[in-house]
């Protein structure tokens, strides 16, 4: 009797710990002290927060649908999970997709010299292809689409693909040029030169007023025989309890000024700017996928991407005088844009003559077979843009951008299409929310212009921004 | 700053911070600022590459009324973050957090010398 007690007390002095909840601010009295404290400064920065976004947020959340995803991911990542254990040394994510169709297995990435490579499976939930179910006589259609739907296999459709971008696992752009927008290539690099900016914002985020007011906070705790890892439960004197929430709450607006000093420091010199110069890096990456579909999806598909972009006022640019640059009007940095991207994208040609090998028969009519030729899409896409010097605002001047794109398509080695549109385009800012646009634009065929006979053709009009959309960079 | 806990130590007593993940922030700083009534200003600052290595940033600690062991993080989307402070000498003290951060506030722990 005694030992089983012994073991129970034990038990329950390991599990306690375990059992303690996640502070939750409707349940105070389940929290320690700090967890409490933490939870109501990051409750009043979101209330801030969350004051400012409440407009954009009520248009976001009417639109948003509310399906139930479909049960193919999860149903397969559970039943391949222990299979997939052993591999998990080359695996870095296993995900489903948010509409739960799609499995997708990412494995752990590789890197060489400045080159990063890494692999992706997807397993897509199969259907039937189209072509099948419109070869079957129409009065049968429903019901033997049905039993074809049966024979899919989970694996029967997947795609592998495979990227690789130029990009180092770290770099420093103050002395050498660096590809890719991964904040953590920077993180040194950035921190280096931020110090005495960042040194100065803790100095501002831990004021004198903060740090007496947490001393006597401390002491207080400390003269009751407390400390702030106590859950505030276990203190049973009402008057000491309600004294603790008083002095927490004003010790988070002493520390939440101190936190507004530091903020504001920070947004002065620009920090806000650092994302645009990380978001303007050069990126050069290539991707390739092949997706096979089994014998009743259509057909197989391989596809290939090159992409560049690069924005001139950037961190390479920017080099050891970073704090310099953050600091500076960004109207007044080089606003250059470049992006490129081609693709090329095949379909292999695709039979299917029968039902016999299915397993399942009409029963009575014929099935039209099908036979779909192998396609190509070649396309290409080029982009530059940048700001004009002309002053008509400080924080709004025209741009000009050029664009040029082309397509060849082809089917069972014919081409169909082959078209190249290029357009110039001046945007007059009128208002904030407002600009004028002038385009002009050049196609090889006047039928790729909307509404005219010759092969060049002028747009104009308004263009309006509304007020929940994003300002444009 | 968003205060993480608060721990009475000792002069003599040494403290050691690490980021076991940095999530995405964009790049951050250890910074060790004591206070005292003459003001106080920065013990040590600490870049992400110790921070993260297993010795992670280290100081003693003086005398002094108190410390604020903080990261100063520069964020561009919401992340998580996990970070651990260790006190060893008159007191042991063992405390890994994983915090949401949203923006620039620096958060941390204070150290009172008793």
């Amino acid at each position: 009797m005694r030992i089983r007690t012994i073991s129970v007390a034990l038990i329950f002095m390991v599990i306690a710990p375990l059992l303690h909840a996640a502070c939750d601010l409707n349940h105070r009295d389940e929290c320690k002290i700090s967890e409490l404290r933490l939870k109501t400064q990051q409750a009043a920065k979101l209330k801030e927060k969350t004051a400012t976004d409440a407009a954009e947020k009520k248009v976001g959340n009417e639109n948003r649908a509310t399906t139930a995803p479909d049960p193919f991911a999860s149903r397969l990542h559970n039943s391949y999970q222990d299979f997939v254990a052993p591999f998990s040394f080359a695996i870095n994510k296993i995900e489903e997709s948010k509409d739960g169709r799609a499995v997708i297995v990412r494995f752990n990435t590789l890197r060489h010299e400045g080159v990063k490579l890494g692999f992706t499976g997807t397993a897509a939930k199969p259907t039937l292809f189209a072509g099948i179910a419109e070869g079957i006589p129409e009065v049968q259609r429903d019901d033997v689409v049905g039993k074809l739907g049966g024979k899919l296999k989970d694996f029967d459709d997947v795609t592998l693909a495979a990227s690789l971008a130029f990009e180092k696992k770290v770099c420093d752009p103050s002395t050498s040029f660096c590809f890719g927008r991964n904040p953590q290539t920077y993180r040194q690099a950035l921190a280096t030169q931020l110090k005495p900016l960042l040194e100065e914002a803790a100095i501002l985020a831990s004021d004198r007023s903060s740090e007496a007011g947490d001393l006597e906070f401390q002491t207080f705790l400390n003269n009751k025989g407390l400390s702030d890892q106590v859950v505030l439960g276990t203190i049973t004197d009402k008057a000491l309890h309600d004294e603790i929430l008083r002095r927490i709450h004003e010790q988070v607006l002493l520390d939440s000024a101190a936190s507004a000093k530091a903020i504001e420091f920070l947004n002065k010199a620009g920090i806000t700017n650092l994302a645009t110069l990380l978001d303007n890096q050069p990126q050069l990456a290539f991707t390739g996928s092949w997706r096979n579909v089994g014998d009743l999806g259509g057909p197989d598909e391989l596809a290939t991407t090159v992409e560049f972009q690069y924005g001139a006022n950037n961190l390479n640019n920017a080099g050891s005088k970073l704090l310099d640059i953050l600091k500076d009007d960004p109207v007044k940095q080089p606003s250059d844009k470049v992006v490129f991207t081609a693709s090329y994208k095949r379909s292999m040609h695709y039979k299917f003559a029968s039902l016999s090998g299915t397993g399942v028969s009409l029963a009575s009519g014929t099935f039209t077979p099908v036979d779909v030729p192998r396609t190509s899409d070649w396309q290409a896409k080029a982009q530059w843009g940048r700001r004009l010097g002309v002053a008509m605002d400080k924080e709004q001047q025209p741009r000009f951008d050029l664009s040029a794109e082309f397509q060849r398509n082809g089917k069972g080695g014919i081409r169909t299409k082959n078209r190249v549109v290029a357009t110039a385009t001046v945007t007059v800012p009128l208002r904030e929310d407002m600009s004028f646009p002038i385009s002009l634009k050049y196609a090889n065929k006047p039928e790729f212009l909307e509404g005219t006979r010759k092969d060049l053709s002028m747009h104009f009009g308004i263009s309006y921004r509304f007020p929940w959309e994003p300002k444009p960079q | 700053m968003i205060v993480l806990g608060g721990f009475f130590a000792r002069n003599g007593d040494r403290i050691q911070l690490n980021v076991s993940d940095a999530g995405d922030l964009t790049t951050y700083l250890g910074v060790l600022k004591k206070f005292e009534d003459s003001g106080g200003g920065v013990v040590v600052s600490w870049l992400p590459a110790e921070l993260q290595s297993d010795e992670g940033g280290h100081a003693i600690l003086g005398d002094a009324h108190g410390y604020n062991v903080m990261i100063v993080p520069v964020v561009k989307d919401e992340t998580k973050v996990t970070v651990r402070l260790r006190i060893s000498g008159s007191v042991t003290v063992d405390d890994e957090q994983t915090i949401t951060i949203s923006d620039d506030d620096p958060f941390g722990w204070r150290i009172f010398i008793k």
